[in-house]
């Protein structure tokens, strides 16, 4: 699926609850203090709900900055 | 000045501390959440060093999964341990436990389940009957949430694998709204009363174009939405929320129904307050506050039309607007959902409550009856009990602490671990007093903080009635006990201090007019000169201080 960069933007900054201006397409977990492995589980948990998908158990390990997350999204949903 | 409440649990609880932060820093709460770490709740109690003996600590909250009944061998036994420990210190932190629940997912479960749900059950039994005989232990209803949203909703396998969190997030934002409801109860004062209109809100219809016959609140049909709602606000009144009227409508016409109507489970006698005219809304409720003597800020209207909530929410912006649902079916779940009226625990008086306001009714009968003051106050039959805060009691006095308003001489709270240490200090005599008379026991309506840390020049630091029971010479009767108990004492002088608050009027010219003297922000009452102390019809019995 094409993945809308502006929901996707959002679901990210909600979910994090992100700065103005914190956001990068490029971030990867650790990158702000926001994202950690606790909040990775939410990040995770939201993009589930915004685009209806279901990561597998390796998915959830492997899948740890936005750009393999929105490859992911492309790839599998 | 913010409050750590320490999570601990038998599984990770870092992202509810994380959400239950957030809640509550949007609640304006001063809570704040630290959380334990992974499986901390059998060990970190015993271990001095852990934050649950941090001085900044005032609650521990142990948050269990049901993967204890699976994985701890012996569970009651070890929640017999750590119970046991609670009990065994000296100055025991806010405790608050979740109820178990079990997870069904297992091999056989028609046939293994069932010992499984026993178990849990016992458990909660424990925690239950712990909870009676600890007035700072409290429980949460983790079941609850979980037979609300059921656990294919809160749980899920896949983060359990990766994170060791028993709660999905989805699940833990459900779990971090119980446990903010529950935190709030311990920081703020319980909403009093429940205003409610009638049309289409304990009944379904307008009695005004129905009839009182085309009204629905039958055991089945379409008026059983409206019969459990009525139901539920039974409960409420039980519990010691007040129920009052504010409808527009003919009074006789609706008083009839209420009297008579078959359906209808709510009677004229469960009202602390009726206002049944074509006044405004806002005016009725105006009154409904001045008649029970409470503040604005501590009513809920409940009304189905959206322009009356607006009216009153424009005009009495202290007020709380229930958030009406648009279907009735709904009604006693959005009572449910409205956190006003939490409480983690109810006392003796709470259930006495409603029944009081029937009681000064028939006090104020009498009154008009009587030939002089004297006469009346003399044909009541006092009887005051003054005793020394202990056990039990202590949770009851501490409420009173935290919710009166008008006949409170400071104003000043303190929270629950506060209270505690008070009443651990020998040189305060924290007395508590009962008040009972003909036509009822009122319970537990008054405390006084005696600091006596100075023998011979004793400090009042603050003294308070329950509203109801003041303007029968009560409240002369204990200031003029503690006054007679400092004489016997040795003490020269006892010192009430009084701040003023914008609701305490009262209570400030009841000690204006009690013969001290004011100087620098208290009252002093020389013990020499007990003749000037205000009369009163009382009798006390005071063999309980200690």
């Amino acid at each position: 699926m094409t993945v809308d960069e502006s929901r996707f933007r959002e679901c990210i900054i909600r979910s994090l609850r992100l700065r103005s201006g914190e956001y990068r397409p490029d971030l990867r977990i650790g990158d702000v203090e926001q994202w950690d492995s606790v909040a990775h589980l939410d990040v995770l948990s939201d993009l589930e709900k915004e685009f209806g998908v279901r990561f597998g158990l390796d998915d959830m390990a492997t899948l740890t900055s936005l750009p393999e997350l929105r490859n992911w999204l492309e790839r599998t949903g | 000045m913010t409050r750590d409440v320490v999570l601990l649990g038998d599984k990770t609880l870092s992202l509810l501390a994380r959400h239950l932060n957030a809640e509550l820093r949007q609640a304006g709460s001063a809570w704040n959440v630290i959380d334990a770490g992974y499986d901390s709740w059998l060990v970190a109690p015993l271990d001095p060093r852990s934050a649950l003996f941090a001085k900044a600590t005032a609650a521990w909250a142990f948050v269990l999964s049901p993967r204890v009944l699976e994985n701890v061998p012996d569970i009651l036994a070890q929640l017999d341990a750590t119970l046991e420990r609670l009990g065994s210190l000296s100055a025991p932190p806010t405790v608050l436990f979740s109820n178990l629940f079990a997870d069904p997912l297992h091999a056989m479960p028609l046939a293994n389940n069932l010992e499984r749900h026993a178990l849990a059950a016992s458990v909660n039994e424990r925690l239950l009957s712990f909870r009676e005989t600890h007035s700072w232990f409290h429980v949460v209803d983790q079941l609850g949430l979980v037979l609300q949203h059921g656990i294919d909703a809160l749980h899920d396998p896949r983060f359990e694998a990766t994170a060791q969190v028993y709660y999905s997030p989805a699940g833990t934002r459900a779990l971090a709204a119980l446990w903010l409801r529950a935190l709030r109860c311990l920081e703020r004062p319980q909403k009093k009363v429940c205003v409610l209109d009638l049309d289409n809100t304990l009944w379904g219809g307008t009695l005004g174009e129905d009839g009182a016959d085309g009204l629905q609140m039958s055991d089945s049909g379409p008026g059983l939405a409206y019969r459990r709602f009525q139901r539920a606000l039974l409960e409420l009144r039980r519990s010691g929320i007040l129920l009052t009227l504010c409808s527009k409508n003919n009074r006789d016409e609706a008083l009839a129904v209420l009297e008579s109507h078959p359906d209808c489970l709510l009677r004229p006698a469960d009202f602390a307050h009726l206002e049944i005219s074509w006044d405004r809304k806002s005016q009725a409720i105006t009154r409904t506050a001045q008649a029970l003597g409470l503040g604005l800020d501590s009513l809920l209207f409940v009304d189905d039309s959206a322009l009356e909530r607006a009216e009153v929410a424009r005009l009495l912006p202290e007020v709380d607007i229930f958030d009406f649902p648009d279907d009735p079916v709904r009604l006693v779940g959005a009572l449910a959902a409205y956190p006003g009226f939490d409480t983690l625990r109810q006392t003796e008086e709470d259930r006495k409550r409603a029944d009081a306001y029937l009681e000064e009714a028939q006090r104020n009968a009498s009154r008009a009856s009587a030939t002089s003051a004297e006469d009346f106050y003399r044909s009541l039959e006092l009887r005051l009990t003054i005793f020394s805060a202990a056990g039990e009691q202590a949770a009851r006095l501490h409420q009173l602490l935290m919710k009166t308003n008008q006949f409170n001489l400071t104003a000043e709270r303190l929270s629950a671990e506060e209270f505690r240490a008070l009443l651990a200090d020998p040189a305060y005599l924290v007395l508590g007093m009962r008040v009972a008379d003909r036509f009822g026991d009122s319970g537990i309506t008054g405390l006084a903080l005696v600091d006596r840390r100075r023998p011979a020049a004793w400090i009042v630091q603050n003294f308070l009635l329950s509203c109801r029971v003041i303007g029968r010479t009560v409240e002369n009767a204990f200031l003029a006990w503690i006054v007679g108990v400092a004489a016997r004492a040795g003490a020269q002088s006892v010192a009430f201090r009084c701040l003023e608050t914008p609701r305490n009027e009262v209570a400030r010219n009841f000690l204006r007019s009690s013969g001290g003297v004011e100087s620098a922000g208290s009252w002093k009452f020389d013990v020499r000169r007990p003749e000037a102390l205000p009369q009163h019809f009382v009798s006390i019995d005071a063999a309980q201080v200690s």
